[in-house]
């Protein structure tokens, strides 16, 4: 390569095709190139082109600490298991105060944290990979006080959301507001009255379509302190913006936790379920089937895996083709003895699913742990300027 | 074609003839193609030319005849890995400064594999190069002028047009 006079001119296709598994941060310096790949670099095609380049070829697992009285603080685990820090950008370092992670798609992130003790919450669209920041604005009437249901992705009209409630707690209200990375403005819209379902995670993205889990009851103990029951997934059709209820795939009564995550591009739910003995955990993973199914159900779960996990961790996604599971924060000493016997409480595990291999990395940082995960994958994903499809 | 025929013979760019086993050919589809063509039956005596150079083509070669066997058949997973571990060494001790050549070669042959590992190859090698190694590889001239540098310095601090 270095022989300069003997290296041919390359075709278009082929340049494209070279930079397309490069990564973000060369990319950034090559805008600098010629006028041609500066335009390329910033046009959506190639950008998607990368980004599912980044999503098959380097998949990484963004790892948060602590989620609420931290600053935003990352770490980010490669494919090669390593696991590397991120830098949050200013403002987002310097706010000390509640942080958290409304959702995850494409490579960007959305995050509300306070800048102050009384001032309103703030929203911010990051790109950790590029380094561009985004504020956006206040929602129209939930100005001083709201919870940020989710973030997502939408490809039917190719742009970004954000979902947010007025209730301090996480229900659901008869009106939401939603706020379009294209347009960059908000809009309310009327969901109906769910009787007090309650979300209280970000949610988890597929095809357009917003799942969480939802809880029929809420009843709080005190501030900080809620109980909890009666669980149902709820959807939110990003382009419909109409909400649906699903039953779980299984008895909620035996569910310790449960997850969402995705699967070969479905919806997958991870449940954390005690064995009739009361002693031992399994961890089962449904899938579930949408559209018209032979039944004549709207969506159908099946179970693919059935695997037992010790008390003290709790699977928290799927990633590549590993479950990762999450310490429960609780120490443990009542494990059997075998390999899975884990004392410490700091601790990330990956489960692989094909050869049943458990690793351990035990990150511990300053007495916090890891509290979340996300799918990730580097991105040259633009913040402004996203253009809608229709 | 006849089934009697085990290997063929091409001409590179060069004018060079070489010897490829049918089912390594197999691998190209514009080798496939001429496979099944009538200058491969046994009253025939024409040789085709292949565009690419006798230097690339004989590391196209080797490529082909070490990854024909599983291509053909399928093979376990160590096979895979072995495989791996030889494409990389591959890539590294031998190729390294006709790429560029094998990046055209495999695209003209269609060789997906061999396209894609070398792509690859190309962008990790890039990776850490300033713009200006860039642009001498590319022979790509720097067409900013130096309102639009400064503009992009501007825009983003600490980008370098050297």
């Amino acid at each position: 390569m270095e022989q300069i006079g003997d290296n041919p001119f390359l075709p278009e296709d082929i340049i494209r095709t070279i930079l397309k598994s490069l990564p973000v941060k060369s990319l950034i310096r090559f805008r600098c190139v010629c006028k041609d790949w500066k335009n390329l670099l910033k046009t959506l095609p190639f950008i998607t082109e990368h980004l599912h380049h980044s999503m098959n070829e380097n998949p990484l697992l963004l790892l948060q600490w602590d989620r609420k009285l931290d600053p935003l603080h990352f770490h980010i685990l490669n494919h090669k298991m390593q696991l590397l820090e991120v830098q949050p950008p200013l403002p987002l370092m310097d706010s000390s105060l509640r942080t958290e992670i409304v959702g995850c798609s494409n490579g960007l992130l959305c995050v509300k944290y306070l800048t102050g003790l009384n001032s309103p919450p703030s929203l911010s669209v990051w790109n950790p990979a590029t380094r561009e920041i985004l504020q956006v604005p206040s929602p129209i009437k939930f100005e001083n006080k709201f919870v940020a249901l989710g973030f997502g992705f939408s490809p039917i009209d190719n742009d970004y959301k954000i979902l947010v409630s007025d209730e301090r707690t996480g229900r659901l209200g008869n009106t939401l507001e939603v706020y379009s990375l294209s347009t960059g403005s908000w809009k309310e819209i009327k969901v109906g009255d769910f009787g007090g379902l309650t979300i209280f995670d970000f949610p988890t993205t597929v095809n357009g379509t917003m799942f969480w889990i939802g809880y029929c009851k809420v009843m709080n103990v005190d501030e900080n302190c809620f109980f909890v029951s009666d669980r149902v997934v709820v959807s939110f059709d990003m382009v419909m913006e109409v909400f649906t209820l699903i039953p779980l795939p299984c008895d909620d009564d035996d569910l310790r936790k449960s997850f969402l995550s995705v699967y070969e591009n479905k919806l997958a739910m991870l449940c954390d379920t005690e064995n009739e003995n009361y002693k031992s955990y399994r961890t089962d993973l449904w899938v579930m089937e949408e559209g018209a199914l032979s039944s004549g159900e709207r969506w159908n779960w099946s179970k693919k895996y059935s695997i037992s996990n010790p008390s003290s961790i709790h699977p928290r996604g799927i990633w590549l083709d590993k479950i990762v599971y999450l310490s429960n924060g609780l120490p443990t000493y009542d494990e059997p003895e075998s390999e899975t016997n884990h004392r410490t409480i700091d601790v990330l595990y990956t489960l692989n699913l094909s050869t049943h291999e458990w690793v351990d990395f035990n990150c511990r940082k300053r007495g916090s742990q890891f509290r979340l995960t996300f799918d990730y994958a580097e991105s040259l994903m633009p913040i402004a300027n996203i253009h809608p499809r229709s | 074609m006849s089934s009697s025929v085990e290997a063929i013979t091409v001409l590179s760019s060069d004018g060079d003839e070489f010897k490829i086993t049918v089912s390594a050919a197999k691998l190209s589809k514009p080798l496939n193609w001429m496979l099944e063509d009538v200058c491969f039956s046994d009253d025939c005596d024409e040789v085709p030319t292949i565009e690419v150079n006798s230097k690339t083509l004989v590391k196209v070669i080797e490529y082909c005849e070490k990854h024909a066997p599983r291509a053909n058949s399928g093979a376990s997973d160590s096979d895979a890995e072995e495989l791996k571990k030889w494409d990389i060494e591959f890539m590294k001790m031998d190729v390294k400064d006709i790429l560029f050549h094998i990046l055209m070669a495999a695209n003209y042959l269609h060789m997906e594999g061999l396209y894609d590992l070398a792509c690859q190859t190309a962008a990790d090698l890039m990776k850490g190069m300033t713009v200006s190694q860039i642009r001498k590889i590319f022979h790509i001239k720097n067409d900013f002028s130096s309102e639009e540098q400064e503009q992009l310095r501007r825009q983003h601090p600490g980008c370098s047009f050297d």
